[in-house]
C-alpha cells in the first residue's frame, strides 16, 4: 500500500471510532473506543515515523501506547467503575439527527483541511473532520461518563492533528502534552465517582445547569 | 543567556510541592512562610543580575503572579483553618489543597517565565487542571457543580488553544522548539490562511481561559465556589495571563495577516464581555458573584486595551495590576464575609457589614470604590489609559460604548453594595469578631490599593514602557 493510502486509512479509522463515540450508550463500550482511537494515534504516529524518518516519532508513539491506551483507560476505570452498568439519558436529540450533523461538520472539516497547505491534505482534511465530530460531542451528550471520554478523546484527535501539522514534536511539550491528558483523567475520575455518590445519576443535567 | 537564568524562580514552587508533600501537615504553614519569602525575594534578583526574564513583559507578569501568588499563600493559612470547620477537613485534604496550591502559583510564574509558546500552552494547561482541584476543595454539590463546568468549557477550549498556537507559531515560519517569544528578524516564509485559522483557534481557546464572553460561562460558578484565595488567584492573574498569551500571539500573527484583524477580534471580545457585564452585574445575590461579573468586565477591559493598542495597551498593562491588588482584597473580604455570616451558602440577607465587622467592612467599601473606576484610586488611571487608547485609535464609537457600559456595571455595584454594607432601618446588627490573621492580609493590600497600583509602575518605568512596546502590532499591509 502506498503511504498516501495507509495514512488515510489510519485517520479514516480515528473518523469511525469517533463518530461510534457518539452513538454508544454505556461507559464500557466508550473505553473500548477511547483505547482504540488511542492505538489508531500510536499506529499513525509509527507511520508518520516511517514515511517522514522522524525518529523522535517513535517515541511519542510508545508515549501514547503507554499513557493513552493503557494509562488513561486505567485510571479512568478506577473512579468509573460506578457508572459501569449505567445507559445513557434519553436524549431529545435523535441518532439520525446526531449522524446528520456529523456528516455536516466533516464536511466543513474538509474545507477547512482544504485551505491549508502542508504535509497530505487530505489526511489532515479527514482529521479536521474528526476534530469537529469530537468537538460537537461535547456539546451533543449529557451523561457525566460521556462527556468524560468526549473530552479525552477530543484530546487525542487535537494531539494527532497537531502532530500532523508540525511532522515532527518537540519531545519535551510532548511529554507534557500526555501529562495533560494523564491530568484530566484523574480530575475526571475523581469527579465521575464524586459526582455519582452526590446525585446518583449519570445525567449531569439533573445536577442543574452544568453545561457552558 | 541560559534558559535557566530565565526560569529558576520557578524551582522555588516546584520544591514546595515536593516538600509539602512529604511535610506533616503541622509544619504547611512555616513552609508556607518560607516559600512566599523566597518568592517574593526572587523578584529582586535581577537587580544583581541573578535572574533575567525573557523580557520585560515576563518581568512584569511575573512580579503580578508573584505577588499574588505570595498573598494567596499567606491567606489561605487563616482562610482554610476556617473553613476546615466548616467541613471536616482531613489533613490528606489539607496536604492536597496546598500542594494544587502550589501547582498553581508554580503555574501562574511559568506562564509569566517560559520562552516557548508550546509550552506557555502547557503552564496555561497546569494552571487550569490545579484550579480545577482547587474550585471543588469544599466537595459540597454546588463547588462540584462549578469545577465539572469549568473543566469541560476550558478543556474544550484549551484543545482549540494548542491548535490555534501550533497554527500561528507555523504559519509564521517559526520553529516550534524556539526559546523565544518575539518575531523572527528578515524574511519569513509566511502562510496567511493557516495563520487565520490559527487566530480565530486561538481567540476560542485563550478566550475560554481568561472567561472572556461568550466563552465566560464558567467563570461565574468557579470563582463564587472557589476558597477565597484561589477565587483572587484566577481571577487576578490567570485571567490575565490567558488574555496575555493571546496577544502575545497575535502579536506573532500580525506579520502574517493584516494587523487589524487580530485587533478587531479582541475588541469584540473585550465590549462582548463588557456587554455581559452590565447585564448581569446588578442582579448578583452573592457577593463573590458579584466580583466574579466584575471581572469579566475587567478582563474585557484588557482585552479592549490591547485592541485599541498604542496608550491603550500601557493601560491595559496597568490595569493587570490595578485590578489584581483589588480583586484580591475583594475576595479575600467576600470570603472572611461568607465565612462568618452564612458559611458556604449564598449571601442574599447579610447586610450591616459596616457595623458588625468593621474591618472587613471598611475594605470591602474601599476595594469596591476602587474598583467601579473611582479617582483618585488606580484602576482609574488604567481605565482612563484604556479609554484614551481608544479615542487614540480613532474608535471614537466603540470607546462611548466602552463608557456606557461601565457607567452601567458602576450603577450595579453602587446599587448593590450598600445592601452588603449598611443595616437597613433600626436594627442593630451583632458584632462579628473576625481574627486579625484574616484581617492582615487584607489590611497590607488596602494600603496597596490606596498607594500601590500607581506606585509600582512609578518605580520601574522603563520596564513598563518596554513590557508595552512588546505588543506593540506590526502590520503586513
Amino acid at each position: 500500500m502506498s503511504e498516501t493510502l495507509v495514512l488515510r486509512v489510519t485517520v479514516s479509522a480515528m473518523w469511525v471510532f469517533t463518530v461510534i463515540m457518539i452513538l454508544v450508550k454505556n461507559n464500557r463500550s466508550a473505553r473500548i473506543l477511547y483505547r482504540l482511537n488511542a492505538l489508531t494515534q500510536a499506529v499513525l504516529l509509527a507511520f508518520l515515523a516511517l514515511f517522514l524518518n522522524q525518529n523522535g516519532l517513535w517515541v511519542s508513539a510508545g508515549l501514547v501506547l503507554t499513557v493513552k491506551a493503557f494509562g488513561v483507560p486505567r485510571v479512568m476505570r478506577s473512579g468509573s467503575y460506578v457508572v459501569e452498568r449505567d445507559y445513557s439519558a434519553h436524549s431529545p436529540v435523535g441518532m439520525a439527527f446526531a449522524l446528520i450533523i456529523t456528516v455536516a461538520v466533516t464536511i466543513f472539516g474538509f474545507l477547512v483541511g482544504q485551505q491549508l497547505h502542508g504535509y497530505q491534505p487530505v489526511v489532515q482534511s479527514i482529521l479536521w473532520g474528526t476534530w469537529l465530530v469530537a468537538l460537537f460531542q461535547m456539546i451533543l451528550r449529557y451523561e457525566i461518563w460521556s462527556e468524560a471520554w468526549g473530552l479525552l478523546n477530543f484530546e487525542i484527535v487535537t494531539s494527532s492533528l497537531a502532530v500532523l501539522l508540525i511532522t515532527t514534536f518537540p519531545l519535551v511539550p510532548d511529554i507534557l502534552v500526555d501529562a495533560v491528558a494523564i491530568g484530566m483523567a484523574l480530575l475526571l475520575t475523581a469527579y465521575m465517582a464524586l459526582m455519582r455518590s452526590q446525585y446518583d445519576s449519570v445525567d449531569v443535567r439533573k445536577a442543574g445547569e452544568l453545561k457552558g | 543567556m541560559t534558559v535557566l537564568e530565565n526560569i529558576w524562580p520557578l524551582s522555588i514552587p516546584m520544591a514546595a510541592i515536593i516538600v509539602a508533600y512529604f511535610l506533616p501537615v503541622r509544619y504547611l504553614r512555616i513552609l508556607n512562610g518560607f516559600v512566599i519569602v523566597c518568592l517574593l525575594g526572587s523578584l529582586f534578583l535581577p537587580l544583581w543580575h541573578l535572574f533575567h526574564p525573557v523580557d520585560a513583559l515576563a518581568y512584569w507578569f511575573d512580579i503580578t503572579a508573584t505577588v499574588f501568588g505570595a498573598f494567596a499563600l499567606w491567606f489561605s493559612g487563616p482562610y482554610i483553618e476556617q473553613e476546615s470547620i466548616w467541613h471536616p477537613w482531613d489533613s490528606r485534604h489539607l496536604k492536597h489543597y496546598y500542594v494544587a496550591l502550589y501547582v498553581f502559583v508554580g503555574s501562574l510564574m511559568a506562564m509569566a517565565l517560559l520562552a516557548n509558546y508550546l509550552l506557555l500552552w502547557v503552564a496555561l494547561e497546569a494552571a487550569t487542571l490545579s484550579s480545577v482541584y482547587l474550585v471543588q476543595s469544599s466537595r459540597t454539590r454546588t463547588a462540584l457543580e462549578a469545577a465539572w463546568r469549568y473543566l469541560m468549557v476550558t478543556e474544550t477550549g484549551g484543545l482549540a488553544g494548542l491548535l490555534g498556537t501550533v497554527l500561528i507559531v507555523l504559519g509564521t515560519g517559526r520553529n516550534l522548539g524556539a526559546w523565544a517569544l518575539t518575531p523572527p528578524r528578515g524574511h519569513i516564509p509566511l502562510d496567511a490562511p493557516m495563520v487565520f485559522t490559527g487566530i480565530f483557534l486561538a481567540a476560542i481557546g485563550y478566550g475560554a481561559k481568561a472567561g472572556l464572553a461568550p466563552f465566560h460561562t464558567w467563570l461565574p460558578d468557579a470563582h463564587s465556589e472557589a476558597p477565597a484565595p484561589v477565587s483572587a488567584l484566577l481571577s487576578g492573574v490567570k485571567l490575565a495571563g490567558a488574555v496575555l498569551i493571546l496577544d502575545r500571539l497575535f502579536t506573532l500573527s500580525s506579520f502574517a495577516v493584516p494587523g487589524f484583524w487580530p485587533h478587531d477580534l479582541l475588541l469584540l471580545l473585550g465590549i462582548l464581555s463588557l456587554v455581559i457585564a452590565a447585564s448581569f452585574v446588578a442582579f448578583q445575590q452573592d457577593l463573590k458573584r458579584l466580583w466574579a461579573y466584575s471581572s469579566v468586565e475587567h478582563i474585557g477591559l484588557i482585552a479592549l486595551g490591547l485592541g485599541f493598542g498604542g496608550i491603550g495597551v500601557l493601560g491595559a498593562l496597568l490595569h493587570v495590576w490595578t485590578h489584581g491588588i483589588n480583586k484580591t482584597l475583594l475576595f479575600y473580604n467576600a470570603g472572611t464575609v461568607r465565612a462568618y455570616h452564612h458559611g458556604l451558602s449564598s449571601l442574599p440577607a447579610t447586610s450591616g457589614l459596616l457595623e458588625s465587622t468593621p474591618y472587613t467592612g471598611g475594605l470591602l467599601a474601599l476595594g469596591a470604590t476602587s474598583i467601579v473606576g473611582l479617582p483618585p484610586f488606580a484602576p482609574f488611571w488604567s481605565e482612563w489609559l484604556i479609554l484614551m487608547g481608544g479615542i487614540a485609535s480613532g474608535h471614537i464609537i466603540l470607546t462611548i460604548a466602552a463608557i456606557l457600559m461601565l457607567l452601567a456595571i458602576f450603577g450595579g455595584i453602587t446599587l448593590k453594595m450598600p445592601r452588603w454594607l449598611m443595616t437597613p432601618g433600626e436594627t442593630r446588627k451583632a458584632a462579628i469578631k473576625e481574627p486579625w490573621s484574616l484581617i492582615l492580609p487584607s489590611m497590607v493590600l488596602g494600603v496597596l490599593v490606596v498607594v500601590g497600583g500607581l506606585a509600582l509602575p512609578g518605580l520601574v518605568p522603563h520596564m513598563f514602557h518596554q513590557a508595552a512596546a512588546i505588543l506593540h502590532y506590526k502590520t503586513s499591509s
